[in-house]
C-alpha cells in the first residue's frame, strides 16, 4: 500500500512529463519528410525486433547540429532570456509594492484585495492580451489620454514594439508574482519590525534589513513563476510585438505550422527545456527552503 | 542605605504622570502615575488584559499616550520614536530575526551604532558569554530550544547597554524549573550590568522573587506600588491582597481604632477581633479583614491567650509535601483555610478529618481594610 502511494507521483511524472518528452525527443532525432506524420522514421512495433533496430539506427543529432549552426536560433533564445529577465524585474518592481500594500491593509479588506488580483483570470487570457491593442495602438486609449492632457503632441508608437511586449507580460504575469510575495509578507511577524525599531532602525532601515530578507523566498518563487513561462511565451509577442521581436516561442510556432518541420521544432523545444531546467531547479530548491522555514 | 523610592532627593529614571491610553473605545491605561528609579528591578503585575504590555510599549515608544506624560532620564518622550530612545525591549514572543544567526541577532542593534567592526565582534562575544551561549553563536533561532532563544533575546536587548530594559513576560514560554533557574540568572545579570529592569508578569511568585518593587495593576489602573514584602504583608486593598496570594476574608464592622490597631465585630461569628488597619477606618464603618492561611495556627485546645480565635471542624486536608492545607468549616458554614509546614512525617490520627479544632492568629497577622 505504501509503495503504491509512493509510486503515484512517479507514475504522474512518467505519464505527464517523461512520456511526452520521450516522444518529442524522438521526433527531434528524426528527419523531416513529406508524409503524415511529417517525419521519418516511424516506429512499427508489429514488425518485430529487426525493424526496431533499423528504426533506432536512423535516429541522429542532425537537427541539433543545425540549430547550433544557424544564428537565428541562438539569437532567439538569447533575446527570449533577455525579454524574460527585463519583464521579470519590471513585474517585481510593480508587484512587490502591491503585495506589500495588500499585506499591510486592514485584515478585513485582504480577501477582497486577493480577489481583485485573481479577478483577471476570469476572462480569457487571449482576449485580455488583444484588449491591450486597443489601449496601446496609435489611436488607442493611452495615446488619446496622453494627447488630451498635453503630455505629448505625437502619438507614441508602442504597439508592435518590445515595449508593448513588456507591458503585456507585466500585466499578464503580475498575479503569479504578487500572490507568493503576499503570502510571505502576510505571515511576517509584526513584532520583528518592532524589534528592529527597538534596536535602532528607522522604518525604512527596518524594511531593508528585516522585511526584504524575510520575503526573499516569496520573491524568488514569484520571479521564477514569471521568468520560466515567459521564456517560452508565444501569444504576447505575436499579438503585441513587432516583426523584430524575436522570441523562441514564435520561432517554435513557425517551425511547426509555417515550415511544417516537426523535427527541427522538436529540437528547439528540447533545447528550450534544457535552458529552463536551471531556473526550474532553483524554483524547487526555494520551495523546499520555504517549507523548511515555515516548519 | 535608604531605598531610592524612600529618599525624597532621588531623581527617578522614569516618571509616568497621569498617563491614559485608549484604543478606540477600550481604555487600556487609566491615569497611571508611577516613578521608577535607576537600578531598580521593577515588576508590573496584574491579570491578563490589565494594560501591562500597553504600559511597557508606551515606555518603548511603540505607542503614544492618549493623555499624560512620560519622562525618561528627565526628557519628555512625546513623539520620540523607539529607535531614538536609550531603551531596549525583550519581546513577549522574543521576536528573534529568523534569517540571522544568534551572533547576527545580537549584533543587529550594534550595527546601527557608530561602533567599529571589531568593537561589535567583541561586544557580541561578551554578550554570548554573559548568557552562556558561546557555542551556539552560529545557529539560527529555529535550531534553539525555548530557553536558549530566551537568552538570545536577552543578550540582544542588553547588547547596546541600554539605561532601561523592558521585559514583557520573558519567562512565559519556559517550564517551571527552567523558569526558576532563569529568574535567578536574570537577577544576576541585572545586578552585573546595573541596568534598570521593568518586567511584566502575571505570575505573582515571579514578581515576588525578582522585583525590588511591584506595581499591582488591574483594569488599567495601579492599585499599589510597594516592595514584595509590603505588598504581601500590608496590602492596601482587598483586590491586592487576594491577587497576591490565598487569603481568608472576614467581614465586619469596625468598633474601635487608634490608627495603629483596631477591633471589629466579626459579623458571622458575633465576636470582636483585632488587627492592624490598612486604611484609615471610622468606627461604625463596614470593613473586611484579611488573614493569610500560613499565619493561622491550628490547635485542639482553646488558645485562650490569643485574641483572635475561632472554633471549627476539619473538613479536608490537602497534603502538598512540604506544607499541608487544612480547610476548616466554621459554625456559620463558611470555610477557613490554614496552612502549616510539615516538619515531622504526618501521623494520620493526629489531625484527622472531622476533628474539632481551634484556629487562632496574632493581631499582627490580620489586616483590616475597607471593603
Ligand atoms: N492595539 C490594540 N488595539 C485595541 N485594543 C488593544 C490594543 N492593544 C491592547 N488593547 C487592549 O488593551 C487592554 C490591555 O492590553 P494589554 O496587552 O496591555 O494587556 P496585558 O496586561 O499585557 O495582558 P496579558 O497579560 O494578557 O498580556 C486589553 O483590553 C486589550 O484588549
Ligand atoms: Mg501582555
Amino acid at each position: 500500500m505504501r509503495r503504491l502511494l509512493i509510486a503515484i507521483p512517479y507514475l504522474w511524472l512518467l505519464a505527464l512529463f517523461l512520456v511526452p518528452f520521450g516522444i518529442v525527443l524522438k521526433i527531434a532525432l528524426s528527419d523531416a519528410a513529406l508524409a503524415i506524420p511529417p517525419y521519418t522514421p516511424t516506429l512499427a512495433l508489429d514488425e518485430g525486433w529487426q525493424s526496431v533496430r533499423e528504426f533506432l539506427s536512423q535516429l541522429d543529432l542532425e537537427n541539433f547540429v543545425f540549430l547550433g549552426e544557424d544564428a537565428l536560433y541562438w539569437k532567439a533564445y538569447w533575446s527570449s532570456i533577455q525579454i524574460a529577465f527585463v519583464s521579470t524585474v519590471l513585474t517585481l518592481l510593480v508587484g512587490y509594492p502591491m503585495a506589500y500594500a495588500m499585506a499591510r491593509a486592514p485584515r478585513r479588506w485582504q480577501p477582497a484585495l486577493i480577489m481583485l488580483v485573481i479577478l483577471p483570470f476570469w476572462t480569457s487570457f487571449l482576449i485580455r492580451v488583444y484588449a491591450w491593442i486597443g489601449i496601446l495602438s496609435n489611436e488607442g486609449y493611452l495615446n488619446q489620454a496622453l494627447l488630451a492632457i498635453g503630455l505629448i503632441d505625437q502619438p507614441l508608437a508602442l504597439l508592435n514594439t518590445n515595449v508593448a511586449v513588456h507591458i503585456g507580460i507585466v500585466y499578464t504575469y503580475l498575479p503569479f508574482l504578487v500572490l507568493p510575495i503576499y503570502a510571505t509578507l502576510e505571515r511576517l511577524d509584526e513584532s520583528l519590525l518592532d524589534a528592529a525599531r527597538d534596536l535602532g532602525c528607522s522604518r525604512t532601515r527596518a524594511f531593508w534589513s528585516v522585511t526584504l530578507p524575510l520575503s526573499r523566498p516569496g520573491i524568488i518563487a514569484g520571479c521564477l513563476l514569471v521568468f520560466i513561462p515567459v521564456i517560452g511565451e508565444f501569444v504576447i509577442p505575436s499579438v503585441l510585438g513587432g516583426s523584430d521581436t524575436l522570441m523562441i516561442g514564435k520561432v517554435l510556432w513557425n517551425e511547426f505550422f509555417a515550415n511544417r518541420d516537426w523535427p527541427v521544432a522538436s529540437a528547439v523545444a528540447v533545447v528550450l527545456l534544457f535552458i529552463l531546467i536551471i531556473p526550474i531547479m532553483l524554483f524547487q530548491h526555494s520551495a523546499m527552503d520555504k517549507r523548511e522555514v515555515t516548519a | 542605605m535608604t531605598s531610592p523610592w524612600e529618599d525624597s532627593n532621588a531623581t527617578p529614571l522614569i516618571r509616568i504622570d497621569k498617563v491614559t491610553k485608549r484604543f478606540g473605545g477600550v481604555t487600556a491605561l487609566d491615569g497611571v502615575t508611577l516613578d521608577i528609579y535607576p537600578g531598580e528591578f521593577f515588576a508590573l503585575l496584574g491579570p491578563s488584559g490589565c494594560g501591562k504590555t500597553t504600559l511597557l510599549r508606551l515606555l518603548g515608544g511603540f505607542e503614544e499616550a492618549t493623555g499624560g506624560h512620560v519622562h525618561i532620564d528627565g526628557r519628555d518622550m512625546a513623539g520620540v520614536p523607539p529607535n531614538e530612545r536609550a531603551v531596549n525591549m525583550m519581546f513577549q514572543s522574543y521576536a528573534l530575526f529568523p534569517h540571522l544567526t544568534v551572533a547576527g541577532n545580537i549584533a543587529f542593534g550594534l550595527k546601527r551604532s557608530a561602533l567599529t567592526k571589531s568593537a561589535i565582534a567583541a561586544r557580541v562575544d561578551e554578550m554570548l558569554r554573559l548568557v552562556q551561549l558561546e557555542d551556539l553563536a552560529k545557529r539560527k533561532p529555529h535550531q534553539l530550544s525555548g530557553g536558549q532563544r530566551q537568552r538570545v533575546a536577552l543578550a540582544r536587548a542588553l547588547a547596546k547597554a541600554p539605561k532601561l530594559l523592558l521585559l514583557d513576560e520573558p519567562l512565559g514560554a519556559l517550564d517551571k524549573k527552567l523558569r526558576q533557574q532563569t529568574q535567578f540568572e536574570l537577577m544576576n545579570i541585572q545586578a552585573k550590568t546595573n541596568t534598570t529592569f521593568v518586567i511584566v508578569t502575571h505570575d505573582k511568585d515571579e514578581a515576588m522573587t525578582m522585583a525590588s518593587r511591584i506595581a499591582v495593576m488591574d483594569n488599567g489602573r495601579i492599585l499599589q506600588v510597594d516592595t514584595p514584602e509590603r505588598i504581601y504583608q500590608s496590602p492596601k486593598s482587598i483586590a491586592v491582597a487576594s491577587f497576591i496570594g490565598d487569603t481568608n476574608i472576614l467581614e465586619g464592622i469596625c468598633n474601635w481604632s487608634d490608627g495603629e490597631s483596631a477591633t471589629f465585630d466579626w459579623t458571622s461569628q458575633s465576636r470582636d477581633m483585632t488587627g492592624i488597619p490598612g486604611n484609615a477606618l471610622a468606627v461604625g464603618e463596614r470593613c473586611r479583614c484579611v488573614v493569610r492561611p500560613e499565619q493561622v495556627v491550628i490547635t485542639f485546645d482553646e488558645p485562650t491567650d490569643m485574641p483572635n480565635r475561632v472554633q471549627g471542624i476539619v473538613e479536608d486536608i490537602a497534603y502538598l509535601g512540604n506544607v499541608s492545607t487544612y480547610h476548616v468549616r466554621l459554625n456559620d458554614g463558611s470555610v477557613f483555610t490554614s496552612q502549616s509546614m510539615n516538619r515531622q512525617p504526618l501521623s494520620p490520627d493526629a489531625l484527622g478529618v472531622n476533628r474539632s479544632v481551634w484556629l487562632s492568629w496574632p493581631e499582627s497577622a490580620a489586616r483590616i481594610l475597607r471593603p
